[in-house]
């Protein structure tokens, strides 16, 4: 720097002089001030104004992701997860909270299904502290499942709204009502529903009365046998017979479909008419059983009696052959080894010797105490021991025939496996 | 114009441009919204720049397993725990699975062994699902604590290091019941191969998780532990009040009985319906029961052994229903002590003659018992009346009726 200005301000420091500056002085650093102050000035409004009128821009930001868990991308993934990130937490309420998480999927499109199995979820969850303090005693475990049942409609019901909660309900219901479901008119299924809550309720109360000791479990289930009863006279008056009975799988042609799988399954295929016959055998058998009572003293006898006669029916419809493969087949030990016929070092030959072999030594055990019995009934003195002797001599040989056929180490196999259910020596009553 | 006057105006014209400068450099104009903003998300090298604001929306085409980690991630965003995440994301799958399993029952018309194979192919689809829909590191967090539920059941703490071990050798287990599974579903394993390395695998398992925890906290686990026994021995003898003294006499005769007791089921373990081993527990049973009862006195004992019994708890519970009072609930649970030991020890009685080689009458024995069960519950009829008798009966309170004895003593099948 030179000229006067520096001159004037080395007289101010010297000291020697004045030290008020010139007038000249002042005036030229007054002069160069505004120049200054000018290009501050324009500077400031055109930095400022041109920030105020700028476009709006797209701004790239690169972010990481930094959460406890690392979430991917998904479809329509949200694009940043930290700023709602408290308020589950921050709302104390279990309902606002459940209520706040629904409004917000609801808000995405998230379909009532999918909110009411998260809502659902997220109730089962606040119930967890109140089971686990009950640790592993029964009657408390029972009185908080109650409690909880008792309050899921209305939880629901908070975190759904009215309707969101009513659609899931009745599909839930209607759901529960049919194994296998029919078309209904809406009229119908408000109907069905409201027997189905009518139902609900009444188990409800019978659960309330079973932890309050206020009826006996006797009572209990002969009151859940008349709700019930009620509850599916109720489902027949809305269906008819014929959509009540494919709802509730019973049905002729879901039967029919069963027998004739089974029948397939087991090496059988017959024709329509045998079929059709075979299908009336087993309709019969199963009426038939129903009105067996098993308190009956008889009743072993009488089913047995009902089973015999109905696989005399199969044999006379299929033939000897035929219902001799599908005995063959449906037997437990049979199928075991056919299953494991390598690892046992079986072939069918003697997977049909070992068959035969134990059919042969139970029909021998049944003849023998069936006789005797026969000759107990009768008033004949029978020694029950001797027979059992008997039976015990049956079950070694046989064991000894099929051990030599087999040869031990496939005989211990099948034995290691069960497959020789040998029948104890017994006296009957 | 003069030169005071210029001096004047250049002052002046300072000041305003001071003022100006100031008021520019404090001034922050109104910027409009920035309306789009593109974040690139650094953990997915392919992720496509997302426009933040707007919302996102449930993927209705996609497959279930997408739409599932969709929900899980918009949850996760509204600080969802991930134990909830996980309930919902097992809610889900069990919805589904419960569908596909009655499609398939329907199909094969309940079919046993294509619902064991739908079965197996469920449980081993399990993790791969939940991993899918809660990410690498939300799955274990939620498998470790499923690990620890069953490993630790609470009553044990286990470090990190521990934690992880537990973890891993809980993993090879679960594989390992799996690989078993599927061997047998597929033939290349018998039934009885399975059994056989099941429990192999279950004791290599206990073992390696003993060889980590120690003895002493092993046992704690298995609540085998002397703190264990104690604390079950207090509950169920909390009625009769013992002093410390005799509670540590209690104690060590149930620790005796628990003892033997073990040894015994170990033996019998392939003959669970033998005689012997019924004969052995009783005498078992009996043995400790008498040393209680020195320990206790008679009375307290009584109280005890009462207090125990199903039948009495049950005609307390439903007193007031049953029109019973403290009496007439003595007077029928007295009944039917005296019933039950009269007719066991008239079996014993048989017993011990057949096995001493002696001829017999098993249909004998068999009528005598079912006279006497008539006699006991016309007895008890009579002092009940016919309406609490039955009600009583419908509850199942009497449990008057032994099963037949066979020519080898055991009851038939």
């Amino acid at each position: 720097m030179s000229g006067d200005i520096s001159r004037g301000l080395i007289v101010r420091s010297t000291g020697n002089y004045n030290l008020v500056m010139s007038s000249a002085f002042r005036h030229q650093a007054s002069l160069v001030l505004n120049i200054v102050l000018t290009v501050v000035v324009g500077l400031f409004a055109v930095h400022k104004l041109a920030r105020a009128s700028a476009p709006p821009t797209v701004q790239v930001v690169h972010e990481t992701i930094s959460n406890n868990i690392t979430p991917r991308v998904s479809p329509n993934a949200p694009p940043a997860i930290s700023p709602p990130a408290s308020r589950y937490s921050n709302i104390a309420s279990a309902a606002e909270r459940r209520r706040w998480i629904i409004d917000e999927l609801r808000a995405m499109g998230v379909p009532n299904d999918t909110l009411a199995l998260v809502a659902r979820v997220d109730f089962e969850v606040t119930w967890e502290s109140r089971f686990a303090a009950c640790g592993v005693d029964r009657n408390k475990l029972a009185a908080v499942q109650l409690d909880m049942d008792l309050n899921k409609d209305a939880e629901m019901r908070a975190a759904l709204g009215e309707d969101g909660f009513k659609r899931w309900d009745v599909k839930n219901m209607l759901w529960e009502a049919m194994s296998t479901a029919v078309a209904v008119t809406p009229s119908e299924s408000d109907a069905i529903y409201a027997s189905k809550k009518k139902l609900q309720q009444r188990e409800l109360e019978l659960e309330q009365a079973k932890v309050n000791g206020t009826m006996d479990d006797a009572a209990i289930n002969d009151a859940e046998d008349k709700v019930y009863s009620e509850y599916n006279q109720q489902l027949k008056a809305v269906l008819g017979d014929e959509r009540y009975a494919k709802s509730q799988q019973l049905d002729d042609a879901f039967s029919a479909g069963n027998l004739r799988y089974t029948l397939a399954k087991n090496g059988v295929n017959p024709d329509d008419a045998q079929f059709q016959q075979l299908f009336k055998v087993e309709q019969d058998w199963n009426r038939a059983q129903l009105k067996l009572d098993p308190t009956s003293p008889d009743y072993s006898a009488q089913l047995k009696a009902l089973n015999d006669a109905h696989d005399q029916q199969y044999q006379q419809v299929l033939g000897a052959d035929a219902y001799a493969t599908f005995q063959k087949e449906q037997d437990p030990g049979y199928t075991q080894m056919k299953k494991y016929e390598t690892l046992w070092g079986l072939d069918d030959t003697k997977a049909d010797y070992v068959y035969n072999t134990m059919k042969s030594y139970e029909k021998s055990v049944q003849d023998l105490q069936a006789g005797t019995s026969a000759l107990q009934a009768q008033g004949q003195n029978v020694d029950w021991d001797g027979v059992n002797k008997r039976v015990q001599q049956l079950t070694d040989q046989t064991g000894q025939t099929l051990q030599n056929y087999l040869g031990e180490d496939s005989f211990n196999k099948l034995q290691r496996n069960h497959l020789f259910l040998f029948k104890p020596a017994q006296s009957p009553r | 114009m003069n030169s005071n006057f210029l001096r004047r105006s250049s002052f002046v014209l300072n000041v305003v441009l001071a003022g100006a400068a100031i008021a520019l450099a404090s001034y922050q104009p109104q910027r409009p919204p920035v309306t789009a903003s593109v974040k690139i998300v650094e953990e997915t090298p392919a992720a496509t720049p997302v426009l933040v604001p707007q919302a996102p929306h449930f993927p209705e085409t996609a497959s279930a397993s997408d739409k599932r980690r969709w929900l899980v991630d918009q949850l996760r965003a509204m600080g969802v725990p991930n134990k909830i995440l996980a309930r919902v994301v097992w809610a889900d799958l069990d919805k589904g699975w419960t569908k596909h399993a009655t499609e398939i029952a329907l199909e094969y018309h309940g079919d046993p062994d294509a619902m064991a194979a739908l079965q197996l192919e469920t449980d081993k689809s399990k993790d791969a699902e939940m991993r899918a829909a809660l990410g690498e590191e939300g799955f274990l967090q939620w498998d470790h604590q499923n690990m620890l539920r069953e490993v630790s059941q609470t009553k044990i703490e286990l470090t990190p290091a521990e934690t992880d071990q537990a973890y891993d050798l809980w993993k090879k287990r679960q594989q390992r019941q799996l690989d078993l599974q599927q061997a047998q579903m597929n033939a290349t394993m018998d039934p009885a191969d399975v059994a056989d390395a099941t429990e192999k695998a279950e004791a290599e398992y206990a073992q390696q998780i003993k060889a980590m925890l120690g003895d002493e906290r092993y046992a704690k686990l298995q609540q085998t532990d002397d703190a264990s026994a104690a604390a079950d021995l207090r509950q169920n003898v909390a009625k009769a009040n013992p002093s410390d003294s005799q509670f540590q006499t209690l104690l060590k005769a149930q620790q005796q009985w628990n003892e033997q007791r073990a040894a015994l089921d170990q033996q019998f373990q392939n003959d669970p319906t033998s005689t012997a081993y019924a004969d052995q527990i009783k005498a078992l049973d009996a043995a400790r029961n008498q040393q209680y009862r020195q320990v206790l006195g008679d009375d307290a004992f009584a109280a005890m052994q009462k207090q125990q019994d199903p039948g009495y708890v049950q005609m307390k519970k439903y007193e007031s229903l049953w029109n019973l009072d403290d009496n007439s609930i003595d007077s029928v649970y007295g009944a039917m002590q005296y019933y039950q030991k009269a007719a066991q020890d008239y079996q014993a009685q048989a017993r011990a003659l057949a096995a001493g080689g002696q001829n017999v009458d098993w249909d004998g024995v068999n009528k005598n018992l079912q006279t006497f069960a008539v006699q006991t519950e016309q007895s008890l009829e009579k002092f009940l009346g016919a309406d609490r008798f039955n009600r009583m009966a419908q509850n199942g309170v009497f449990q008057i009726g032994l099963p037949d004895m066979t020519g080898h003593g055991k009851p038939k099948q």
